[in-house]
């Protein structure tokens, strides 16, 4: 039924992004313009143009301070959560606290200072990837699924929603990324005939970030059960690891020091992270890297044994975070049905070796590509959510406890942890004063007992109470979550059936509000507009060099052949020449000038091409543009 | 062993080597390439109005290193090379290096 209308599936990571399709009865995953299967999740703003993905990624190095990365870590989060201001040392882009104490990155655009919100810069890294998907599909993407971790709080998913929205994207769902890998598996099929629930134990080692998520499957219904990991663990840290055991043999072998040169060191960066791949399949490798530091050549083999002695400590460290999260989750590790690796780092042998054992030698799923396996998964679903296949619904849990505030500001929980979604409660509170004719209603959401300790989600009155006696009115409150996690709060007076109710969205979680969104949208807009007239600048430049080189032969030939006059020729040289300077000299020319330049610069060699066609006639139409000027004079 | 493993086992060690052989000729032409490079940026570098810009401005100073870092990282890529590669790798390397 849906044939011509095709929904994606995006893995919007830390790190890097990927996009997947489902079409032809199998998923494909969708290479970017550079022909990896993968995007960097990056954007870059520079004096002249807003770059993303690959090309944002190249010129890191000469625009630190403009190169947005790692915005995941910002999305939905406010300017003084613990981990926003733990991260802000670490970037070389400054953050600053902006409209309801959300972070906002600063950054140099076009020569103003522009601030951005995550949002928004998640939304051009989607709208970069929807750009790559219409390209490979050559239609119109509109729908998509897109995956976030499990952890990710209200506000982070509803975040990520708004900035899908910016981008033009229908959300069909947002998805939880461990879910996402265990359906790229078919692990959701092959529970059909069990009715008793299994465990699978989702292992992802990605750039940048490390999580672990135990999800529970019981008649094709997902359950998160229990989460665990480290932010700031990745394939970087086994990189460093190499690097720092390199330079210290350097040290022993030449007593000389890189550390304190960052050339060398990016060089040795480099080489250490090829290395490590290679080790991957290899038992052994070698770095050589001539002249490395005041001419002295370094050259070192590497093997297996000793890169994984390197990083045993954080290969423990990874196995410490699955016993902890089954132990937090009280599941033996003989109940986990399946394991399933994501993230290149699980390539690793040694880590999948000692995953392996952890688990009494269970076989582990990696037959998908690590890298893709979340976007694979995020694709099925999604055309399972468009109508392809049927037999599968997806179930995800409220990742924290939802409540509202009772007498003593003490957090009452009407929606506890792990509750899976959608989910309808409904709790009776009643007034505390006598004759209360208003009720102010908090919602909060946390496990902290006070509601000053939980996130506050937003509140809402309910008025027009009959007067009563303390304890003697009933009030109703209504907690609704929907599919895709949106909170829903009600309160009813039973009797009267008054009734005031709150959507917990977007401006009340710190997202964007609807004056925000629009602005947004009509960023994106501009800026998509923006794009588009740098690449028409770029072609008319391409055509004017082009034009001005052709014409500096033609000038070469012309004074060989010595049939034209010799002081225009040189004229004409001259001008041309000047044009060339011109346009080296103009990297940021307008397009106006451009055509201005251009049909200068024709009108001046005009007199080139037409005497050089009343030798040669070969053209039609200079031939009646020389009718032309006979005519006139 | 019946025909078709026969013609399996050979075609893998075939396709194998194919894959393994030691292409000097090819790193060579990538050593070559890069040192032609690294000449034309030497010769930019003689031209006295742009170390000036260079010695001023530090965003172009930028720009030329990330060049000659390119440059190196591409050298630094090429991968199992036999004594005469690598000697003539060593001589781009190296003035690649003093460039800096």
């Amino acid at each position: 039924m849906a044939k011509q209308n095709k929904a994606i599936g995006i893995d919007l990571g830390t790190c890097n992004s990927c996009v997947a399709v489902y079409q032809q009865k199998r998923v494909h995953i969708i290479e970017n313009e550079a022909g990896s299967k993968t995007t960097p999740s990056m954007v870059a703003f520079t004096s002249a143009e807003r770059l993303i993905g690959e090309a944002a990624k190249n010129q890191f190095m000469l625009n630190p301070q403009n190169t947005v990365f790692d915005i995941k870590r910002l999305i939905g989060r406010r300017f003084k959560d613990d981990t926003v201001q733990r991260d802000l040392g670490l970037w070389p882009f400054r953050v600053v606290r902006g409209k309801k104490k959300k972070p906002m990155v600063e950054v140099e655009f076009k020569g103003f200072t522009r601030k951005f919100s995550a949002e928004e810069i998640s939304c051009m890294i989607l709208w970069k990837l929807k750009k790559t998907s219409e390209t490979f599909l050559k239609a119109k993407v509109r729908d998509a699924v897109i995956t976030v971790p499990a952890y990710f709080s209200d506000a982070q998913r509803q975040a990520t929603r708004d900035a899908a929205t910016i981008a033009g994207l229908n959300v069909l769902q947002i998805m939880n990324e461990p879910i996402a890998a265990a359906i790229a598996y078919g692990l959701d099929n092959k529970s059909n005939s069990s009715s008793q629930a299994k465990f699978i134990l989702v292992f992802d080692l990605g750039g940048g970030t490390f999580d672990i998520s135990l999800l529970s499957i019981k008649k094709n219904v997902f359950k998160v059960v229990a989460t665990d990991g480290d932010s700031h663990l990745g394939g970087s840290d086994f990189d460093n690891n190499l690097v720092d055991y390199c330079s210290q043999k350097f040290k022993q072998k030449y007593n000389g020091d890189i550390s304190r040169n960052p050339r060398a060191l990016r060089r040795l960066l480099t080489a250490c992270e090829r290395a490590k791949k290679c080790l991957s399949s290899a038992m052994e490798t070698v770095i050589e890297l001539e002249s490395l530091s005041e001419d002295k050549d370094f050259r070192i083999t590497i093997t297996r044994t000793q890169f994984e002695e390197l990083n045993m400590e954080l290969f423990q460290k990874c196995i410490k975070s699955v016993d902890k999260c089954l132990a937090g989750a009280k599941v033996l590790r003989s109940e986990v049905e399946d394991v399933v690796l994501v993230g290149g780092s699980t390539r690793i042998p040694k880590l999948r070796q000692m995953i392996q054992r952890f688990f009494r030698g269970k076989e582990l799923c990696n037959a998908i590509n690590p890298d893709e396996a979340v976007a694979y998964g995020a694709a099925v679903q999604a055309a399972v959510l468009i109508g392809h296949r049927i037999d599968l619904t997806v179930m995800d849990v409220t990742p924290l406890s939802l409540g509202i505030d009772v007498e003593g500001d003490l957090m009452d929980v009407v929606v506890p942890k792990n509750t899976s979604i959608p989910t309808r409660k409904e709790v009776l509170y009643t007034t505390s004063l006598d004759n209360q004719a208003i009720i102010n209603i908090s919602v909060f959401q946390g496990e902290r007992a006070h509601v000053e300790d939980n996130y506050y989600l937003g509140e809402f009155t309910l008025s027009g109470i009959p007067a009563a006696p303390r304890g003697e009115v009933s009030i109703a409150v209504c907690f609704e979550i929907d599919g895709s996690g949106i909170l829903k709060v009600s309160a009813e007076h039973k009797n009267t059936g008054v009734r005031s109710e709150i959507v917990v969205n977007s401006e009340d979680v710190g997202g964007l509000s609807k004056e925000e969104m629009e602005r947004a949208l009509i960023d994106a807009e501009r800026f998509e507009v923006e794009d588009e007239e740098i690449k028409k600048i770029t072609v008319k430049r391409l055509d004017f060099e082009k034009y001005s080189y052709k014409m500096r032969e033609r000038v070469r030939q012309e004074k060989l052949k010595g049939l034209m006059d010799m002081d225009e020729i040189e004229n004409i040289e001259k001008y041309v020449k000047e044009a060339i300077e011109w346009a080296e000299g103009h990297d940021d020319a307008e397009c106006e000038k451009l055509d201005e330049k251009m049909q200068e610069l024709k009108t001046i060699c005009n007199a080139l091409v037409w005497t050089s066609c009343t030798d040669s006639d070969d053209s039609q139409g200079s031939h009646s543009d020389k009718e032309e000027s006979e005519v006139e004079s | 062993m019946d025909k078709t493993t026969a013609a399996v086992k050979s075609q893998a060690a075939f396709r194998g080597f194919c894959v393994r052989k030691p292409q000097p000729l090819k790193e060579l032409r990538v050593i070559m390439k890069t040192k032609a490079e690294a000449a034309e940026m030497r010769r930019r570098l003689i031209d006295c109005h742009l170390v000036d810009l260079i010695r001023r401005d530090e965003e172009e100073q930028l720009k030329i290193t990330e060049c000659i870092m390119s440059l190196l990282l591409r050298l630094d890529a090429i991968q199992g090379v036999n004594s005469f590669v690598r000697e003539s790798r060593k001589a781009v390397t190296c003035e690649l290096v003093n460039l800096q």
